[in-house]
């Protein structure tokens, strides 16, 4: 007998399970589906050996150990590259710390008084109070610049006589 | 066929344990071969795609979503998997290994159960598997494929049809006429079997 597509419908929802109004028709192949069904399981039985269940198994072992090793791997990378970056950062900082920083037209200096209250007095301290006096200066070059004649030749003359102690520095300590 | 998967087996999958995907395999793995066997009528195949199978669950068992049945999910990765085997075979043709040994020295005939305290009903059952994977193999791939689904991977009429992307009607109009195909072939051997053995 050949049934249509909604009667097949029908039976495929009874046969999930569903409950569902059959015909005498459709019963019949439905139990027909559910004989032919039964019959092909018993034919088509197909029991897995021993050696392809182990490698199998084998197969999870090695695919988690794999994972694993490369998330390890991943890690190790990145904590390195993190590692390197924090290197790559300190010594650009420390780079940076010998340079002098030039500074904006009008803005402040930073006084050596204030300067030697970071740093430690020891054995470096007379080159760095020098590196001081100097950054003073140039900032002092640099506001000069920028002033207007009249109010130039106090700073100038300051500045002269700063050049001078400068120069008395050295002399002592060379 | 209706038995329920573990939801602390697939949990502890999820979380990357090996006891869960142990414990799956023990569940799965016999049904599986079956459906791999039965699919590529290649005892080699099968054996190879049961490995391949346990590592596309270890790669995808994250993607798997807890509110869906697990096994239509597990079968469809394994009917991809067959997919792909059998584009691949297409593309360079290799013999098949029915009844013939294959490089293991197996054959599809060998896993059947040995029964010597019955020689023949032994050698009829193998003689039927035999002749029911020649029978499968000419079976159009689709409705080769809804009937091992539905046998092997335990899917409902439903759950085929939307594997295939078709109506329900005709996911079963098609198993039921496969199978009827594949009754009517086999009882045509199986008379000829029972005379040989006269």
């Amino acid at each position: 007998m050949e049934l249509n597509e909604e009667q097949y419908e029908r039976i495929a929802q009874a046969l999930d399970g569903r409950q569902v109004e059959l015909t005498d028709e459709e019963r019949q192949t439905m139990a027909c589906i559910v004989r032919d069904e039964d019959w092909f399981g018993r034919t088509a039985h197909a029991a897995a050996p021993a050696r392809a269940m182990g490698k199998a198994a084998a197969s999870i072992r090695v695919a988690l150990h794999g994972r694993t090793r490369i998330v390890r791997i991943i890690a190790n990378v990145s904590a390195a590259a993190a590692i390197a970056a924090v290197l790559v950062l300190g010594i650009m900082m420390l780079i940076d710390l010998g340079r002098p920083v030039p500074v904006a037209p009008g803005s402040q200096g930073i006084p050596v008084a204030q300067l030697e209250k970071f740093i430690q007095p020891g054995e470096h301290q007379a080159p760095i109070k020098l590196l001081s006096m100097d950054l003073d200066r140039f900032e002092a070059d640099v506001a000069l610049m920028n002033m207007p004649e009249s109010q130039a030749s106090p700073v100038k003359n300051k500045l002269d006589s700063l050049e001078n102690e400068l120069d008395d520095f050295l002399l002592k300590n060379s | 066929m209706e038995e329920k998967p573990s939801a602390a087996a697939i949990s502890q999958a999820q979380t990357g344990r090996a006891e869960g995907f142990e414990e799956l395999l023990k569940r799965y793995g016999q049904r599986l071969f079956g459906y791999f066997l039965r699919a590529t009528g290649s005892y080699h195949d099968a054996e190879d795609l049961l490995g391949e199978m346990t590592l596309r669950l270890v790669r995808q068992i994250k993607s798997y979503d807890d509110h869906g049945r697990f096994e239509p999910w597990l079968f469809r990765i394994a009917a991809n998997l067959v997919r792909d085997r059998i584009r691949r075979r297409k593309a360079n043709p290799t013999r098949l290994s029915l009844s013939a040994e294959d490089e293991s020295g197996q054959s599809l005939a060998d896993d059947l159960p040995d029964r010597p305290s019955d020689v023949a009903d032994g050698l009829m059952a193998r003689e039927m598997s035999h002749k029911l994977q020649q029978a499968m193999n000419e079976l159009d791939e689709t409705t080769r494929n809804m009937i091992l689904l539905r046998h092997f991977g335990g899917l409902s009429f439903k759950e085929i049809a939307d594997t295939f992307d078709c109506p329900l009607g005709t996911a079963l109009a098609k198993v039921h006429r496969g199978l009827t195909t594949l009754k009517k072939r086999l009882e045509g051997h199986k008379q000829e079997i029972i005379a040989e053995m006269m």
